[in-house]
């Protein structure tokens, strides 16, 4: 072993040609290969190595999601897709972590890797988090105080590797000069990763009771609300400015109301679909990066989905007015071509490509489900606002 | 014309220049075309300024990794070579101990050939992932610079990475 020795103190004494070996490592041995060293710990840890490591940000290889209709612990799903060099990473993915005392934890948002989360425990109230999945680590955020309408992480590690969580409370009722109309107060909050703690962001402002605070899209450096009633809304991080996003007007003739059946942000892109009455015909709308306005991106025809599974041509059993099926996820490929829909029709989950309109079979999820408790439910249940992108990254939370 | 592929042959014969490689720990010599000595970036900017002479010295390379070198720059200087070819050719190439592995990346580093960085890389990376981190420490002569209370903190901030593990 001697005649090496010089060698190996050379490679080990280059941090270059460490890292070039590090960065071919699995998740797993990365982590655990942090306590090799101080040094090691160092190299794994710079922001250059995770870019380096992971260089596509938008690269999404996966999807979360449970069902939307069961309250309490529905089973978190997990599929892959992407036929990925290293498949080992994925089958960890399955349990996202472990919070010490938590009973239940759920997903609220994904954002370029990391998730926002909240848990509830014996021992306190709702808790929020924010979660790597790939390097299960987690950081609670500081207690919040006050009605919570909403939380949204906002980050882009082409920004920054810091993050910022976006929190919107009611405000304690003031006498409004306007009674008879049904406005609200709302205070947003921001959270930094630099500092670590909670500060208020301008004053409170005046909404409609409607506006919905929920699950904000992030995009474009802001948060972004999708109302179904009423104005939406977006809050700009970087200089902490509200604006409203323009909607495409309802079609004419529809009297139920807006029917989003999809939202969510993809490679920098921001998209839209609604769809009005039974059919399989919809158009994916992409918002201007000014937010002057919707253009049509894809036109999509789901009619040989149908004619492969009959069933998604039924009317759901609480919805007369929509065919089975549910958009759970639309990813953009870094070209046209690799740009793909996630749907979930009766029993299955499939992939639809929109170049090519050709799809296939990603996963069965069994036509109902039985729950521990015997409910049984409906045969579409996994929906876009409860499934979430994973991309691999090793930013630290 | 018989004579035509004659005078070509004879034309083309002079271009085919050959580059000595000498290892300078065992002073082990290697005569390689010149478009196949090429490929290391190292050597590529030696000769264009000018500065090699008939033999190259290779300094901290020995004779057995320069072998394996000069057989990785020899295939893919090979233009009829199939993608696959390559990548078994490769693998024959990398299937080494850990420390023929380490001398070879640092001779890939040296000579600057890209390729060769990367299969070696790969191939070391493939055969330390499974492995104790305190292995892999010994294999790269790392000193522990940890406390133990260091060490557990870290440990435990990715107790499911040492799943399997002492």
């Amino acid at each position: 072993m001697s005649e090496h020795s010089s060698s190996v103190d050379q490679v080990a004494a280059n941090d270059d040609l460490v890292a070039e070996i590090l960065i071919r490592l699995p998740v797993k041995s990365l982590m655990q290969f942090k306590s090799v060293s101080k040094r090691w710990l160092s190299l794994i840890t710079t922001p250059h190595f995770i870019r380096c490591r992971n260089p596509d940000p938008s690269y999404v290889s996966g999807l979360f999601f449970y069902s939307s209709m069961r309250r309490l612990n529905p089973e978190l799903i997990f599929i892959p897709l992407q036929n990925d060099k290293n498949p080992t990473d994925n089958a960890y993915s399955t349990t996202l972590t472990t919070l010490p005392g938590a009973l239940s934890i759920s997903i609220l948002s994904s954002c370029y890797g990391l998730f926002c989360c909240s848990s509830y425990s014996h021992a306190t109230d709702r808790q929020f988090h924010i979660l790597n999945p790939t390097t299960k680590q987690f950081a609670s955020l500081p207690k919040l105080q006050g009605e919570l309408q909403g939380l949204s992480l906002a980050f882009d590690p082409s920004r920054s590797p810091h993050y910022k969580v976006v929190c919107v409370w009611r405000t304690i009722s003031v006498l409004s000069t306007k009674p008879y109309q049904s406005e609200c107060h709302f205070q947003i909050e921001i959270y930094s990763s630099e500092t670590g703690s909670w500060r208020a962001s301008g004053d409170p402002f005046t909404a409609d009771l409607n506006n919905q605070f929920l699950s904000g899209v992030y995009w474009n450096n802001a948060i972004n609300w999708f109302n179904s009633s009423g104005e939406s809304l977006y809050f700009n991080v970087e200089d902490e400015r509200l604006g409203v996003m323009p909607i495409p007007p309802i079609p004419p003739g529809e009297w139920s109301g807006r029917q989003f059946r999809y939202y969510g942000e993809s490679r920098g892109h921001l998209h839209l679909v609604e769809i009005y009455g039974p059919t399989t015909q919809f158009v994916v709308h992409e918002m201007e990066r000014d937010y002057s306005g919707w253009f049509v991106k894809y036109q999509v025809d789901l009619h040989e989905v149908g004619l492969a599974f009959p069933d998604m041509l039924q009317r759901l059993s609480w919805d007369l007015t929509c065919c089975s099926f549910a958009i759970l996820s639309l990813i953009r490929g870094e070209e046209d071509e690799g740009s793909f829909l996630v749907l979930h029709v009766p029993g299955k989950i499939l992939r639809y490509n929109l170049a090519d309109k050709s799809f296939k079979e990603l996963r069965d999820v069994g036509p109902e489900h039985c729950d521990s408790n015997g409910v049984i439910e409906d045969s579409i249940r996994y929906f876009w606002f409860h499934a979430f992108q994973y991309i691999e990254t090793l930013y630290c939370v | 014309m018989a004579s035509a592929p004659e005078n070509e042959k004879n034309a083309s014969a002079p271009e085919k220049k050959t580059l000595t490689l000498k290892s300078m720990i065992n002073n082990e010599e290697f005569v390689v075309d010149e478009h196949v000595a090429l490929q290391s970036v190292t050597i590529k900017n030696m000769v264009d300024s000018d500065c090699a002479g008939d033999v190259i010295p290779v300094p901290t390379i020995s004779g057995e990794i320069l072998a394996l070198v000069i057989e990785y720059c020899k295939n893919h200087a090979n233009p009829s070579a199939s993608e696959d070819d390559l990548k078994k050719a490769d693998a024959g190439i990398v299937a080494k101990d850990i420390y023929t592995l380490i001398d070879l990346v640092l001779a890939a580093n040296f000579l600057d050939i890209k390729g060769l960085l990367e299969v070696t890389s790969q191939k070391i990376a493939d055969s330390i992932k499974d492995l104790p981190h305190q292995d892999v420490r010994e294999i790269f002569g790392v000193e522990n610079d940890y406390t133990p209370e260091e060490e557990a903190a870290v440990r435990a901030e990715h107790d499911w990475a040492f799943e399997g593990f002492p």
